[in-house]
């Protein structure tokens, strides 16, 4: 299967909002993602200027958007992908 | 442990807000709305209504403001009255925590509950081994009788299947002194008198009712105006931000300080006096010397282990000799140091070379309405002269390895490691004081893994001890 990639921002608002505690999502993801998902710490990603900086920590899963990330939004988007919605 | 939640993400969603409104000096025209911004009409609940997470938020902002909830007259008395106050305010005043009653959920206390794991079994251990006949078996199900539960724990202990859980409130369960507890309402209230100041009530509370009394509008209404603000950061300052500290150390003179010292340079000075002291006490029949840096256990000694007095070194703390260089450097200043404790707010009340505290995550507040990207930012020129020992005192055991450095070697050190005041620890320190004890300098620190472990701070203990060795390798 194609990798997935889990990309998390560690721009200074996500930083402050809380992306580091994303990072730790590695030991939390099922066993059938181990292989297939790669996590990588980003530089910022802009979003936090674009969009309203009250939406941070962002995270993106192969290319979309997860806004307010927190470990179990991350983790619903790693299945939706999985799944192909 | 990582403390990231709703609640605490609502606080920093709130100190960006109002840093920002400060930096633009429309800190009292908007911080009503600021109110309405947060919860909008339509907006999903917290709690029952928006109007009551509205209300919460505006003693939030208060607390932000630097009040204490507590202290409330009038409640008609908008924000924006208290922001001026605040703005024009030249002193900083105690307690430095306050709880939020509106917040508060009056947490039933300290209950024993069965819960529907419970198989209605045969044996019924907790039933015959209630020593108040509390415990009645209704529908197949064992329940127990409030009014007759002395909430001795024996059903609990005794369930095979875990079915009985022992109900906290968090809050009062997390403070090692028994500083919290409830007043006649059934709110938490806290007893200054006991108070530690460890932010454990703070940090442990799920609905956020007790907050800090911050100074951020103090500090950035001073760099708005262009005063001469010099930034003194903890040791573990240099691990919370994802940069190596030269990087920090240009974000935060890009953010508007004057100057960044580093409180590592107080902490050689600390760590030599305090060498020199131990060599001294322990040559004239001290039994043993403990570390005197961590204003939470001094607090808990005065208040709650007098016998420990005695013991601990009287060598100053190495936020008071960088504080004192900083003024004998340039008396005009205005100190701020910057970590992740809330017990210097108090060291700092009471002393005289720390003009404000912020947490590390008031810092990024600031960092983040200022749009300072700390990894896009230029490199300081100059990192500080601190050794790589004084850079790790934020770490456990990073006080005993900066002192030992100093040692003359006429005296043999036998430290020991205090990691955590907790309820066994503060019992180990006063038992330390009575019986004979192998070792001879305590090293003590209130947060778990040292300052890195402090509730102001932005990142797992583990990550900051990580980038502070990165940083000055």
């Amino acid at each position: 299967m194609k990798k997935i990639l889990v990309e998390i921002c560690t721009g200074t608002t996500c930083h402050v909002m809380g992306s580091e505690a994303i990072m730790e999502i590695r030991d939390m993801l099922a066993s059938r993602f181990k292989d297939i998902v790669e996590i990588k710490a980003t530089s910022c990603i802009g979003l936090c200027r674009e969009r309203n900086a009250e939406q941070a920590p962002f995270v993106k899963v192969n290319g979309r958007v997860v806004p307010e990330a927190n470990l179990l939004r991350v983790t619903q988007m790693i299945n939706e992908i999985e799944r192909g919605d | 442990m990582l403390s990231d939640n709703n609640a605490s993400r609502i606080v920093k969603k709130l100190l960006v807000e109002t840093a920002r409104l400060s930096l633009e000096e429309n800190l009292e025209e908007e911080i009503d709305r600021l109110v309405i911004n947060m919860i909008p009409k339509n907006s999903a609940a917290n709690r029952c209504c928006v109007h009551k997470d509205r209300a919460v938020i505006k003693y939030r902002l208060m607390a932000i403001l630097g009040r204490s909830i507590e202290d409330e007259q009038d409640e008609l008395k908008p924000l924006s009255e208290y922001a001026k106050e605040t703005l024009n305010r030249e002193k900083i005043t105690e307690p430095v925590l306050t709880v939020i009653d509106e917040a508060c959920s009056a947490c039933p206390s300290g209950r024993h509950f069965v819960t529907n794991v419970c198989r209605g079994c045969v044996a019924r251990p907790c039933m015959v081994n209630c020593p108040k006949d509390a415990i009645e078996i209704h529908n197949g199900r064992a329940e127990i009788d409030e009014d007759r539960c002395v909430n001795c724990g024996i059903c609990l202990k005794v369930c095979p299947y875990n079915a009985i859980v022992e109900i906290p409130v968090p809050c009062e369960s997390a403070c090692p002194v028994g500083a919290i507890s409830k007043d006649q309402s059934g709110k938490e209230k806290i007893d200054y008198s006991k108070c530690i100041f460890c932010g454990r009530c703070m940090t442990s509370c799920p609905f956020g009712a007790i907050m800090e009394r911050s100074q951020i509008i103090d500090v950035a209404k001073k760099l708005a105006e262009g005063r001469r603000v010099a930034a003194l950061t903890a040791p573990s300052a240099a691990g919370q931000f994802p940069c190596d500290f030269k990087q920090l150390k240009g974000a935060i003179l890009k953010a508007g300080f004057g100057e960044v010292l580093e409180v590592a340079e107080g902490a050689d000075i600390t760590a030599k006096k305090e060498a020199e002291e131990f060599e001294e006490k322990i040559r004239e029949g001290q039994k043993f010397m403990t570390s005197s840096c961590c204003p939470v256990y001094k607090e808990a000694a005065k208040k709650h282990i007098p016998e420990l007095w005695e013991f601990i070194s009287d060598t100053p703390t190495p936020m008071e000799f960088a504080g004192r260089r900083a003024k004998a450097d340039s008396p005009d200043c205005i100190t701020v140091f910057i970590g992740p404790c809330i017990a210097k707010r108090q060291e700092a009340l009471e002393g005289s070379s720390i003009d404000h505290v912020l947490t590390c995550e008031e810092l990024g507040a600031i960092l983040v309405a200022k749009d300072i990207f700390v990894r896009e930012t230029n490199h300081a020129e100059t990192l500080g002269s601190a050794s790589i020992e004084a850079r790790k005192f934020a770490v456990s055991g990073g006080v005993t390895n900066a002192v030992k450095t100093h040692l003359s070697g006429s005296t043999e050190i036998k430290p020991e490691l205090i990691d955590g005041l907790d309820k066994k620890n503060i019992k180990k320190l006063s038992d330390m004081c009575k019986a004979n004890t192998d070792a001879n300098f305590v090293e003590v620190m209130n947060c778990k893994g040292g300052c890195v472990g402090g509730p102001g701070n932005l990142s797992s203990p583990a990550r900051a001890a990580k980038r502070i060795e990165k940083s000055f390798e």
